[in-house]
């Protein structure tokens, strides 16, 4: 299954945790992995693009409206990335739950045929007491809206495999919660 | 875990990997970006595999090379990996390397960076290897570099010369499923065999060597020429319009479009070793087309190679872009325009209707800055406090950043802080106007390339105030220790090396350490400094600002205490944000227009420093 994934946010996110995740769980399944990250100078909060690409790709690299799916942390990451994302492609953003689109943008993602996905990660975060596992919330959501090209259970598994054991509970419980928010 | 047979790996692991799976056992760095996690997993695979490697930070690349360069005359492999300008720090051990020739194999890892995302120059490392007479490979994934370690120490022994591996960043910090081998064990005692008239050549015997390595490079380019592993393409039938010569991360890329498009009518040689150029192989391939597009970066070097360039399309012609990184839209555009072009079919130009409609949201941008609580911040500012007007002489690490706090002026390159203060003072001092001159740089820095050029404005006479920014790491490059900390490589304590013995070393007399979060006293002992250096002798002043990195030294630095709060005082004069700008100081607007605006703090990043309360000129923060 050939899928091309932009993953966006800020330093100290964790996105390329999440794309080690989705990546290794990919590799495990014996599929051919891809990846490319690009961070900003700054230590803290710049900007972290990541591509991930399973199949049959020779480059790394992702170009104007290529993605499958685009895996945002915050908002602004998600719009400023949005050229990435093909028409009919999928969107997964980390926003507060009753998140309003600016209407040119909403527009702009019905003119395309793209399906938006809001996961409400920093409140569900903090409603668990899971800061600092926003970008495995909404790992989880992605994982249950079929944004990547593997199950939900072995993505999990990797994340059991390559935690420390202090952080595995929290990393499992938060990966949980973000499949339960987009179940519902 | 499993031991696996794949494993997902970025280019710079591979590459490190590849080293201990070729009996490398030398390996010196220094860290620069996009080079500096080759050091790191080489360490953890020397210690997974328990391997008997010798790996060391050194202070700078030239130390690095020479050092390399020795291990190879005992007979060891031996590497040492830089960025692309660290590779002109190099320059000199390389040059001479070339001609001397090695025994050990010899991997010179020099890392480009395209773009450039984090460096001064976007230099071509492979044009380096021509002007040096080096052979050079370019890897176009994580795999192939992998891949390529191997076969660069074979050449490297069968001709006796130093091979350069010039992975791109795209190769560096991609990431793929990369296949292990076990790692080689090579019995090979040090054992230098002396040979004063080829180790200590003189001029005479260079010559000799020159058309030593001359003739190596020509053997070289026969072998590049049947080295289907890097060098290929796939024969086809009948002439084609138009055919590619792609190299490194753009072939990648252009084999990706081709292949999503459905375009089987444009072959592509994909050439993995620039220099000595496979002249016969080109040669072949070319006739089988009518034009041929060179896809290479960041510069010219396979096209300004080709002797007959009359097929050639690319840089030279303009129909390659000269700077810049090739990125996926940009390679698409080319080939769409170049394949309309020689009617080599169609490929329909990248859509820019998403981008436009982005940039007309007006997305603000995020410009990088200094962390929350980075102790810089305090320096700068109160450098600027205690004189707004002065020069600012600066260098290369996060300081870089105390742009934003307008107290960085210049940025040249490793060690320019001191070395541009010097030659600012000397040009005022032609025309007897005194003009204040304050110089930053960061203690990896200075242990790099500071001493030099302080030995010489001590020697020469000049006059500035010189504040080293020691937080006590390379943070830059990802918190790599310095010989400030004694720490070596692989965190097993080696000797410590106190900036200030250094500092005295070099003749200075005035050194005082201060911790920069205390502004007010910073401040008074900057003006200090400013008045010592108009009369003493030496006229050099050096304050060592002395507060960890935030994030190198966690553990230590954190939880502070000083909570801060914006009281109902903030009349909104922004001041903290333009000469502050504090990532966690943010503006909100004023109610109904009435009350103007005021500044708040984003809890969720500020550290509690409480750097913030010496900045406001109403005391409208607090700490509490
Ligand atoms: S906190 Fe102080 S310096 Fe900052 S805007 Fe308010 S009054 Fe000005
Ligand atoms: S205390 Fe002030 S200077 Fe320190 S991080 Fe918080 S807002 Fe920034």
């Amino acid at each position: 299954m050939d899928r091309k994934i932009v993953l966006a946010g800020v330093g100290g996110q964790g996105i390329i945790f999440m794309t080690r995740m989705v990546g290794q769980t990919a590799l495990n399944m014996g599929l051919n992995v891809m990846g490319s990250e690009t961070h900003g100078m700054a230590q803290r909060g710049g900007s972290v693009i990541s591509f991930l690409k399973v199949g049959n790709y020779r480059s790394a690299q992702i170009g104007t409206a290529a993605a499958d799916v685009l895996i945002s942390l915050n908002d602004m990451e998600f719009m400023r990335n949005l050229p990435y994302l093909k028409p009919a492609g999928l969107a997964v953003v980390n926003a507060p739950t009753g998140y309003r689109l600016r209407p040119e943008l909403a527009d702009y993602l019905t003119a395309n045929g793209i399906e938006m996905h809001v996961v409400p990660a920093d409140a569900l975060a903090t409603e668990h007491r899971l800061r600092g596992a926003v970008n495995l919330i909404v790992l989880g959501a992605a994982a249950v809206l079929n944004a990547l090209p593997v199950a939900a259970s072995d993505i999990l598994e990797t994340i059991k495999q390559v935690t420390p054991h202090r952080l595995r509970e929290g990393n499992e419980t938060a990966f949980s919660w973000g499949a339960r928010a987009a179940m519902e | 875990m499993k031991e696996d047979s794949r494993r997902l790996m970025l280019g710079n692991e591979a590459i490190a990997r590849g080293l201990m799976e070729s009996g490398c056992q030398f390996l010196s760095s220094y860290p620069g970006t996009p080079s500096s996690e080759i050091l790191p997993a080489a360490l953890k695979t020397i210690q997974e595999l328990n391997l008997n490697v010798h790996i060391e930070w050194s202070t700078n690349e030239k130390v690095a090379l020479d050092n390399a360069f020795a291990a190879s005359l005992t007979g060891k492999r031996a590497a040492c990996c830089m960025k692309q300008v660290g590779l002109n720090v190099a320059a000199d051990s390389l040059m001479s390397a070339a001609y001397l020739g090695v025994v050990g194999g010899l991997l010179v890892i020099s890392c480009d960076d395209p773009g450039p995302h984090s460096s001064q120059t976007e230099q071509d490392s492979r044009l380096f290897a021509r002007f040096a007479k080096v052979p050079v490979f370019d890897p176009a994934t994580p795999q192939e570099a992998k891949e390529m370690v191997a076969v660069c120490f074979e050449i490297s022994e069968k001709y006796q010369v130093p091979v350069i591996l010039r992975p791109a960043l795209r190769v560096c910090h991609a990431r793929e499923g990369v296949t292990l081998a076990p790692p080689l064990i090579l019995d090979r005692p040090a054992k230098f065999k002396k040979d004063p008239s080829r180790w200590a050549a003189t001029p005479r015997f260079r010559l000799l060597l020159h058309q030593e390595l001359n003739k190596k490079l020509i053997a070289l380019a026969e072998d590049f020429s049947n080295m289907p592993a890097f060098n290929f393409y796939e024969s086809q039938t009948g002439q084609a319009n138009l055919g590619i010569i792609a190299a490194g991360a753009p072939y990648a890329i252009v084999t990706d479009i081709l292949v999503e498009a459905g375009i089987e009518t444009v072959p592509i040689l994909k050439l993995g070793t620039a220099y000595p150029l496979p002249e016969r192989l080109i040669e072949r391939f070319k006739d089988g087309c009518d034009h041929i597009l060179v896809l290479e970066e960041p510069d010219t070097v396979i096209e300004l190679l080709i002797r007959d360039k009359s097929k050639v399309l690319g840089r030279l012609t303009g129909h390659v872009p000269s700077a810049g990184e090739m990125t996926t839209d940009i390679i698409h555009n080319i080939l769409s325009q170049t394949m309309a072009e020689t009617k080599a079919g169609t490929l329909a130009p990248v859509d820019p209707a998403g981008q436009e409609f982005v940039s007309k949201l007006g997305l603000p941008g995020r410009r990088p800055t200094l962390c929350p609580g980075c102790p810089h911040r305090a320096a700068f500012y109160s450098i600027r406090q205690a004189f707004p007007r002065a020069i600012f002489t600066s260098d290369i690490g996060c300081y870089t950043l105390g742009l934003n706090l307008k107290a960085v002026d210049t940025v040249l390159d490793m060690g320019a802080g001191i070395t541009m203060a010097s030659g600012f003072y000397h040009a005022h001092q032609l025309d007897g106007t005194e003009k204040m001159i304050v110089a930053t740089m960061g203690d990896s820095t200075f242990y790099h390339s500071g001493t030099t050029g302080l030995l010489n404005a001590v020697y020469n006479g000049s006059r500035f105030v010189l504040v080293i920014l020691d937080n006590g790491t390379t943070a830059m490059t990802g918190m790599q220790p310095t010989p400030g900390t004694g720490a070596m490589a692989d965190g097993s304590p080696g000797n410590r090396i106190p900036l200030e013995r250094l500092i005295a070393g070099c003749g200075v007399d005035f050194i005082k350490v201060h911790d920069p979060y205390d502004v007010p006293t910073m401040i008074d002992l900057v003006k200090e400094a400013g008045e010592y250096i108009k009369t003493a002798t030496p006229g050099i002043a050096v304050i060592i600002a002395r507060h960890p990195c935030l994030i190198a030294h966690r553990r230590e630095t954190a939880p502070f205490k000083n909570k801060p709060t914006v009281t109902a005082g903030c009349k909104g004069c922004k001041i903290c944000l333009e000469l502050f700008e504090c990532p966690a100081l943010y503006l909100v607007p004023g109610q109904d227009g009435t009350d103007s605006a005021r500044v708040e703090i984003d809890r969720k990043i500020c550290v509690s420093c409480g750097v913030c309360r010496f900045v406001c000129p109403e005391g409208a923060i607090e700490i509490n």
